[in-house]
């Protein structure tokens, strides 16, 4: 009926519905030609070593949430065809997976293509990962950034080489040690967030005070960015990307505290211009656990100020999911069922945006 | 400015000729280079449009135009407009309006319109027949690929 140049064919595939993609993409070699993807985000949580879709209805309130099958992930190259993840980090719709057994594996589920990443002297639960690119180059070069966290003292006691910091890269296959010029204390207790290419931690300094740590995956070199003036220390807060567009950040300013507060950045461009918005606060009127309240967040709608989180005893027998909303101030939990309560976990919770890339993973490495 | 600057006559292929307001048209960055230029005088040959669907496509530019100048339409409303301007036009329709989109290079209508069509396709059949994609996969790779991608994004 019609021949659009291939350009415009595109502009229309990458507005067609992610559900459609994966039958799209089996119809035509084409496909694996196209660069842009599907437009749309979803909503994804790790829990009990599944990576999990979630459908939040904004139409009702408070909203309705519900949690679809697990993904089913088979890689190749894996002994069971069945994967384990116990971390997992996004950046541009590739996905970095930490196993149970400490293996690190890219994977872009939109396109079916995944790698296995082998390091000289293996891996241990110590290893601190981070997925960014670098934005320099005319295509984005995709990397990782590993080393063995310095918070835990057994670290110290093995041979580990704590406080040196590793790259590799994707085209290249292999690891390369950096050396960041200027390194803030890293007191890393949570994962990281990527956006823009880039990765985020809240971290605690030498004064146990919390800041925004990030690295530059262009520059190499990590850097201190504020966080939200509230109350600091003693503060709970939940760092997540939202769309790959902004971060946010859900506090609660202290234990006694009943408010909890999400902030988004305005602009993160430069260190100079770097800014936090309040976005919305809900007094929850309620007397909280003592568990990490909001140890995973992500705001799901920012007009509606809509955000769903989970506590850091999700898994330990308080399998619930809330949904915070300024909207007449409500707080909903939905109890999620666990197939395996796995008590001494070595996953943790984790909700974040999916963005669907047709980034490649490239089979043949150039030399 | 006299009157007759402020306006300005665009040509189609099938010399169908259309005057507007300068404002109007300026929304085309195509346009809106030929006219910096001055390559051209009052009058811009577009020789890769139609009068029919230029027709829509001022329709659009002016609708648009009236919004961004006084703002007295809200963006809902615009939404609403825009949702109807594409509601009824078949398929064909469609894709001049993107390519003329894409020739006089207005991005949001561009982006309208690839998205009317997103929407309106419905099947893989449908785009097969619409985007004359071929299936150029044998049933061997086909199977391959659908094992490779199972990727849960399905109802």
């Amino acid at each position: 009926m019609s021949d659009l140049p291939s350009d415009l064919v595109e502009e229309i595939l990458c507005r067609v519905p992610t559900t459609s993609l994966k039958r799209l993409r089996s119809t035509c070699k084409r496909w694996n030609h196209f660069r842009k993807a599907p437009k749309q985000s979803s909503v994804l949580m790790l829990k009990a070593y599944k990576l999990c879709p979630i459908s939040v209805d904004l139409n009702v309130v408070p909203p309705s949430v519900e949690f679809k099958d697990a993904l089913d992930l088979k890689f190749s190259h894996s002994n069971s065809g069945q994967v384990d993840i116990a971390h997992v980090f996004h950046c541009d719709g590739l996905l970095l997976c930490i196993t149970e057994d400490n293996k690190p594996v890219v994977w872009n589920p939109c396109l079916g293509e995944s790698r296995w990443i082998q390091h000289e002297i293996g891996y241990d639960r110590y290893c601190e990962f981070a997925l960014g690119y670098d934005n320099n180059q005319s295509c984005r070069s995709y990397k990782i950034l590993m080393f063995w966290n310095s918070l835990y003292w057994e670290n110290c006691q093995t041979n580990k080489p704590v406080g040196r910091f590793e790259i590799y890269e994707l085209s290249s296959n292999s690891w390369r040690i950096v050396n960041p010029r200027s390194c803030p204390r890293i007191g890393i207790r949570y994962r990281g967030v990527t956006l823009k290419g880039n990765t985020y931690w809240i971290s605690k300094d030498d004064n146990e005070d919390n800041y925004l740590l990030t690295f530059d995956f262009t520059g190499e070199r990590f850097k201190r960015l504020c966080l939200p003036t509230i109350q600091n220390r003693g503060s709970y807060m939940a760092l997540s990307s939202v769309r790959e567009e902004e971060l946010s950040v859900l506090c609660l300013n202290s234990i006694d505290s009943h408010e909890l507060e999400m902030w988004v950045t305005k602009k993160i461009d430069t260190e100079a211009e770097f800014s936090w918005s309040k976005s919305f606060v809900v007094d929850l009127r309620i007397p909280r656990d003592n568990s990490l309240f909001a140890f995973t967040s992500l705001l799901i709608d920012e007009e509606k100020k809509v955000a769903l989180s989970c506590n850091s005893l999700f898994g330990y027998g308080r399998n619930v999911v809330y949904t915070i909303g300024e909207d007449n101030e409500y707080y909903t939990e939905i109890r999620v069922m666990l197939h395996n309560n796995h008590i001494d976990r070595s996953w943790k919770p984790f909700i974040f945006n999916y963005v669907p890339s047709l980034v490649q993973i490239p089979t043949k490495v150039e030399t | 400015m006299s009157k007759s600057e402020k306006k300005i006559v665009l040509k189609s292929l099938d010399n169908e000729a259309f005057e507007v307001e300068k404002a109007v048209a300026l929304q085309s960055q195509t346009i809106w280079v030929m006219c910096e230029d001055k390559c051209v005088g009052n009058e811009i040959p577009l020789e890769n449009v139609t009068g029919q669907i230029l027709a829509k496509v001022i329709d659009y530019c002016k609708k648009h135009a009236v919004v961004d100048g006084d703002g007295d339409e809200s963006s809902e409303e615009l939404k609403n407009w825009d949702t109807e301007f594409t509601k009824n036009m078949d398929q064909s329709t469609l894709f001049n309006m993107i390519l003329a989109a894409n020739y006089l290079n207005i991005k949001s209508l561009l982006n309208l319109t690839c998205q009317a069509v997103a929407d309106k396709t419905k099947t893989i059949d449908e785009f097969h027949t619409f985007l004359n994609i071929e299936n150029n996969f044998t049933p061997e790779e086909e199977a391959q690929i659908c094992q490779e991608n199972l990727w849960a994004f399905d109802d």
